[in-house]
């Protein structure tokens, strides 16, 4: 196995990955080290399950490298084809684990008391660590009832940070597709989660309305 | 500001802070509701998913380690076959040992499957075959008490099988009586069906009291004795009998 001492920074992932191809673990570190945050964040917030994405992450790599030769430069970067593999992984994990993993009813959601979100109650107490890992559940949960088209732009462009060039690229779709996608996401989250914001919102409305 | 405008400005992807902040936004929403409660519901929203992604573990360094430790199988697994395809001989002589062992295997399992046949059709003609019966004790001995007045062996002949019993009147030797078809005239004995003795029998004639005969006869015998003709099979058993007038 042919060692490189060390990976320049401005080293394409296309070239990584070509030397990973040939046996250059260094190469393939970098490339690793590039990529997988994101592909671990975007299965993990897909699956809700960081097995399931520890699981997907490292089957994403090893198929990169048995599916590496397929890769065209002109198509697109390493990190949305290794996205591609992604994609597939999770959708297969999500198909297996579909049986076992009933997603919640929305009447937990619409139990949640309102208020929570408020900054007296998150704060950096223990009693509002409970808060926040409890909405973050709510959260979490309300997105993964979410359409697949709908759930990936939130995760890409709200989770996982991605610009909606980037998110588009991933997706293989245009950039209005990916706003207007995350805006109807935004709005069935929103709806999902009126309870969070319920208190806040009767409080501040005030006795005009809008007449436009 | 309208609320048609500034939906569509939330639409179009303004949505960070600085924009709700704006001058013409925050006039907006200070005489509307319904888009007061909009942006308040999107700022939650917002902090919301926020949470979440703060929430996010990292990557563990276990999975590091198990996609390294992947990566070095992977590539040691490809350089093998790689070895092997340069090298042919190498890959080729375990095949061939797996592929004589099959091919060993399934010469054996011919081997006896046709024995098995074999044999199954060797038992099945034997059984088939005609064999003589062997005559109970009695019989003999009935056979034998027969035989034992014999006052001429009539023939040494070949006396033909039963399936020809043309050929066994004309063997007869002359002087001694002509055997009709034995079918018809030869009466079987109890023990032995004739028309399965395909062998050479001998034909001999006897001296036999009415009574041992068993049976009442529709003439008149002198004496007390009637002429009978045996046919008798080469193992000595006796198959056949007519009653002469």
């Amino acid at each position: 196995m042919n060692m490189s001492p060390e990976i320049p920074p401005d080293r394409s992932d296309a070239d990584l990955l070509r030397r990973a191809l040939t046996g250059d673990e260094s190469a393939f570190v970098a490339l690793y080290g590039r990529l997988k945050d994101g592909i671990f964040r975007y299965a993990f917030y897909m699956t809700n399950s960081k097995s399931a994405a520890e699981e997907a992450t490292q089957e994403v790599f090893i198929l990169l490298l048995k599916q590496g030769g397929n890769y065209r430069e002109s198509r697109g970067d390493v990190g949305a084809f290794a996205f591609g593999i992604a994609r597939n992984l999770v959708r297969r994990i999500e198909r297996r684990e579909r049986p076992y993993h009933p997603l919640p009813p929305d009447e937990s959601l619409e139990n949640f008391s309102a208020g929570l979100i408020s900054d007296g109650l998150v704060s950096e107490s223990p009693a509002g660590e409970v808060m926040r890992r409890q909405i973050t559940e709510r959260v979490q949960a309300a997105i993964a009832t979410l359409p697949e088209h709908y759930r990936q732009a939130v995760v890409l462009c709200d989770l996982c940070e991605l610009s909606y060039e980037e998110a588009a690229s991933r997706l293989r779709c245009a950039v209005g597709t990916i706003r207007s996608r995350l805006n109807r996401a935004h709005a069935l989250l929103a709806t999902k989660l009126k309870p969070l914001c319920k208190g806040q919102a009767m409080e501040t409305a005030g006795p005009e309305e809008c007449l436009i | 500001m309208t609320c048609r405008e500034l939906h569509s400005r939330f639409e179009g992807g303004a949505s960070d802070s600085a924009w709700h902040e704006s001058s013409e936004v925050t006039g907006h929403i200070a005489c509307c509701v319904a888009c007061r409660a909009f942006i308040e519901e999107q700022r939650q929203l917002r902090e919301a998913l926020c949470l979440v992604r703060e929430s996010a573990s990292s990557v563990p360094e276990s999975l590091d380690a198990a996609v390294l430790a992947a990566y070095r199988r992977e590539w040691a697994k490809d350089r093998r076959a790689e070895h092997e395809r340069q090298n042919p001989a190498v890959m080729r002589t375990p095949r061939l040992r797996v592929g004589l062992r099959w091919a060993l295997a399934a010469a054996a399992v011919l081997v006896a499957v046709g024995l098995f046949f074999i044999a199954r059709k060797h038992n099945t003609t034997a059984g088939v075959r005609p064999t003589p019966v062997s005559a109970s004790p009695a019989a003999q001995l009935e056979a034998q008490k027969i035989a034992i007045p014999s006052v001429a062996r009539a023939t040494k002949p070949k006396a033909p099988s039963m399936k020809k019993p043309s050929r066994l009147a004309t063997a007869l030797p002359v002087g001694t009586a002509p055997v009709p078809t034995p079918a018809a005239d030869f009466r079987s004995l109890m023990y032995c069906d004739p028309l399965i003795c395909t062998q050479e029998m001998d034909v001999i004639r006897v001296q036999l009291p009415v009574a041992s005969i068993g049976r009442p006869v529709d003439f008149a015998p002198s004496g007390g004795m009637v002429n009978a003709e045996v046919l008798v099979g080469p193992d000595g058993i006796a198959r056949g009998i007519r009653i002469e007038q």
